[in-house]
């Protein structure tokens, strides 16, 4: 998958997890920047997205997450 | 005000500085003004301390020790002129220290007579209920606390500090009126001289005295015996070579409190002094289970009030005359 | 010494002093001793204890940079992590232990073992640290100094806010440039918590501490007066504390995180504690409701459920080996998981009910506030028996016999007219002042105010604190 594909997917998935249709998501977005994703929502998010690419990943992996551009780099590495 | 990156480091600390100094200054002032207040304030300790200082070319019979003592002795009642030093909650550290200092201020002192009661040994202001009292000493008599770690306190030089808020604006507020402040009804030989003290029933009976001896419990501890030892050492090694007289003094108590003393500890007390006497030729007169007093001469299970005090100075007093003329 | 005393204000000017005229990387030296000179003063041999374990996590850290391979990261940080853990548990439950087996040898010496001062705080800071560098969040810290520092950090030895070690140690590459802002604001908000403590806080023990002693003689309507000023009372106290300690921080260049955002006004459970001891929840977040949550989710609702419940029963244990300290973090446990699981589907009800959606936004935080009560109540009980006879003795109908379910007994309260009335004054002052700095406007209106008008608001606030300062109590999560 290319990165705009990746991005395309990621930002229907952050959609539907959280039930807005306004997100919009660029590499740098973080958790502050979006409302409705806490402590709470993050996992689901992971789970849908580990779900929507089909991949699974560590606990490790997921706890260094800083932002939706390391996300997405995740996301790549696993669809190689 | 103007961020630091336009101004070098050092003239900004230098105006932050100043006008914290600037801004502070009333507050000082005030504090400062309080301060003189506070110090005009009397209590127990100055007004001991001068009493002792104008009467030191009289007093020929020292008393020291804690508040049986302070409640229990009438110095007019002795024979000679005799001065009432003790305060309450006061140590085996503070008599020393206090003994230490008034010995040489008095030239006409041939006796002082020791308190010894059931709790002396195994005591400490520091580690007791009032240790807000080491200040006084501090501040009245320059004896200064026995941990070093307590001499790192506001208290140890200011009144305000020690005296807390509460307490500082009653007596503020009587020397406004210019009132005399009465701290203590201490009458001119220091002795504690209520008038119409009202005494509470319960505090002779035997749940009022479980109180006390509780509470006594609480605080002694075997581990301060070998220090308080060296203090009682101390002044009778600073008396013998002065020759006067030293007399250990247990004064009574009521039953309902002695009944609830370990036998064993006060046994080991009586031991000891026994054995500082028999070392430095002084004597120990124990009254505490004396059959001469009733109910109505205590005020609680362990301290004496006006009437009994009267009646145990005379009663001491026949004591030490008679062994002299033995 | 306490934070509350004339000696330690002479030790912060002092070491304020110095500090200033040091340069550049001395500052984080004198930082140091100055933070180890203030642990000195309340346990010499807890400071050799603190220094071992830091420089232990030091060391530690250090050597997981030179192994690369991830199972052998793994096998290091594991037993260095259950080791802080370890010491944790061991200082906080050795008393414990000692109590109920006493008849075992050595049970005396458990017994005397005192939790050292600040060790939830700093073991928590240092095993966060160790997690961060694990999870490659942050580089490792080479500098001891600055490595020391973190966890003694002396205005948040005692009882926090707990920093990230990130967020520190980037702040304190900066600490070179002092801002002139920082020192004022850091002073004003010192005042600010002194206020909080001395005259909010202090006020509203001596109520709190009478209905706790003796639940079953009191009526309905005292209880449950009893609750709201427990809840004002441990508000006011820990932000106050939190408000200190931040403030002189700033006056070394250091900012702390916030504890505290106007809790009372959450609008729900989730809300109040991402508002109430921020620094405390947020790290139990990311280090055990994350990793935990993660790890649990094939589970789907039941792992979130045990997650979020083991992570407030944490919270609660944190506190200390008690069983109200338990049950309240599984009470708060219990509130989450309805709260969570229920969200979605409330969310939706209301958006489809305007008028029941504008009741809402006053009768949310209102029950949230009543729920947070009821549990604050087992937090500050003196055992579960006490708290379960107080909450039910909240009841109107299950309080003692010949007491009316109305009844308001002052004298019984120890407290009188004068005292409630300048104690709620107070509190509601607090809380606008506290509302009105969050607003820029009112700040900047402020801060352009004459200075004879700043510096009269603070001689005002400076007398109020001294007219109200009575025996200084100590700090209720000193402790911790």
């Amino acid at each position: 998958m290319t990165d705009a594909e990746i991005q395309q997917k990621l930002t229907a998935i952050f959609r539907s997890v959280l039930d807005k249709d306004s997100i919009e998501l660029t590499a740098t977005t973080t958790a502050k920047d979006i409302e409705g994703w806490d402590s709470l929502t993050h996992v689901d998010l992971i789970v849908a997205v580990e779900k929507g690419f089909k991949v699974s990943f560590t606990t490790k992996e997921v706890m260094a997450l800083q932002s939706v551009g390391d996300l997405m780099r995740l996301i790549a590495s696993r669809c190689k | 005000m103007p961020s630091s990156n336009s101004l070098p480091s050092h003239w900004h600390i230098f105006r932050v500085a100043s006008r914290l100094l600037l801004f502070s200054l009333p507050i000082l002032l005030v504090c400062a003004a309080l301060e003189f207040r506070a110090r005009q304030v009397p209590n127990s300790y100055s007004i001991k301390r001068r009493q002792l200082e104008s009467l030191a070319n009289e007093i020929d019979t020292l008393f020291i020790g804690s508040s049986s003592g302070y409640y229990g002795i009438v110095p007019k009642h002795l024979s000679g002129f005799a001065y009432n030093l003790a305060d309450a909650g006061e140590t085996l550290y503070y008599d020393d220290a206090l003994a230490t200092k008034a010995v040489p201020m008095l030239p006409k002192l041939k006796r002082v007579l020791v308190q010894i009661q059931y709790i002396s040994l195994y005591i400490s202001v520091e580690d007791g209920p009032e240790p807000w009292r080491m200040y006084y000493y501090q501040q009245e008599w320059g004896i200064p606390p026995v941990k070093l770690r307590d001499r790192l306190d506001a208290r140890m030089f200011s009144r305000v500090a020690l005296n807390g808020a509460a307490s500082l604006g009653k007596a503020l507020g009587s020397l406004r009126r210019r009132e005399p402040y009465v701290a203590d009804p201490i009458d001119d030989r220091g002795w504690w001289a209520p008038v119409n003290e009202e005494i509470d029933p319960e505090a002779i009976s035997p749940a009022g005295a479980k109180a006390t001896l509780d509470r006594h419990h609480l605080y002694m501890k075997a581990a301060l015996e070998p220090e308080n030892l060296s203090y009682l050492e101390h002044i009778a090694s600073l008396l013998r070579e002065r020759n006067i007289e030293l007399v250990f003094v247990t004064l009574p108590v009521w039953h309902t409190y002695s009944d609830g003393m370990n036998k064993d500890t006060w046994a080991h007390t009586q031991a000891v002094v026994d054995g500082l006497c028999k070392k430095y030729h002084a004597r120990y007169l124990s009254f505490l289970t004396s059959p001469y007093f009733k109910a109505e001469d205590f005020k609680d299970a362990d301290h004496l009030n006006p009437q009994g005090a009267v009646k145990f100075t005379e009663l001491l007093d026949a004591a030490l005359t008679h062994s002299e003329t033995k | 010494m306490s934070f509350l005393s004339l000696e330690f204000a002479a030790f912060l000017a002092l070491g304020a002093l110095v500090f200033q005229l040091a340069r550049g990387p001395w500052r984080r030296l004198v930082l140091l001793l100055l933070s180890y000179a203030f642990y000195l003063t309340w346990n010499p041999r807890q400071a050799v204890l603190l220094l071992g374990i830091t420089a232990a996590v030091y060391y530690t850290a250090r050597s997981l940079e030179k192994i690369s391979s991830a199972r052998g990261r793994l096998g290091f940080i594991l037993p260095a992590v259950a080791g802080l853990l370890l010491v944790l548990v061991f200082f906080k439950c050795a008393g414990l232990f000692a109590r109920y087996f006493p008849a075992r040898r050595g049970g005396d010496a458990l017994a005397d073992i005192v939790a050292p001062i600040g060790l939830s705080y700093y073991l928590f800071k240092l095993m966060g640290y160790l997690l961060d560098v694990y999870w490659e969040k942050i580089p490792v810290q080479r500098n001891f100094v600055s490595m020391a520092l973190y966890p003694a950090f002396f205005p948040q030895i005692l009882s926090g806010p707990i920093q990230r070690a990130g967020d520190f140690f980037t702040q304190l590459e900066k600490i070179g440039n002092p801002r002139s802002e920082d020192i004022v604001t850091g002073l004003r908000r010192i005042l600010f918590g002194m206020f909080k403590k001395v005259v909010v806080a202090d006020h509203l023990s001596a109520m709190v501490d009478a209905v706790h002693a003796n639940p079953a003689g009191y009526s309905p309507l005292e209880l449950l007066f009893g609750g709201y000023c427990f809840a004002f009372q441990i508000y006011s106290d820990f932000s106050g504390v939190t408000d200190i300690a931040i403030g002189i921080g700033l006056l070394f260049g250091i900012k702390g995180p916030e504890n505290f955002n106007m809790p009372f006004f959450a609008r729900n459970i989730q809300e109040f504690w991402r508002r109430w001891h921020i620094s405390l929840t947020c790290w139990l977040t990311d280090y055990l409701f994350m990793p935990l949550r993660f790890s649990l989710r094939r589970f789907g609702t039941a792992g979130l459920s045990a997650a979020i419940f083991v992570t407030m029963v944490a919270v609660g244990i944190w506190h200390g080996p008690r069983m109200t300290y338990a049950v309240f973090g599984a009470l708060n446990g219990f509130y989450m998981v309805v709260s969570a699981l229920t969200l979605k589907k409330r969310n939706d009800y209301f958006q489809k009910r305007p008028l029941l959606a504008r009741l809402r936004a006053y009768a949310g935080p209102l029950l949230t506030f009543h729920l947070m009560v009821v549990a604050l109540i087992l937090f500050r009980a003196n055992s579960l028996p006490s708290a379960w006879l107080y909450i039910t003795h909240i009841i109107p109908g299950f309080q003692s016999a010949g007491i009316s379910a109305l009844r308001f007994d002052r004298a019984l309260l120890h407290t009188r007219q004068i005292a409630l009335l300048l104690a709620g004054i107070s509190y509601a002052a607090m809380e606008s002042v506290n509302w009105a700095s969050r607003q820029n406007v009112w700040a900047a209106r402020f801060d352009s105010a004459p200075w004879f008008v700043r510096w009269t608001a603070y001689y005002v606030v400076i007398l109020i604190i001294a007219c109200s300062a009575q025996e200084t109590r100590t700090f209720i999560y000193a402790q911790f």
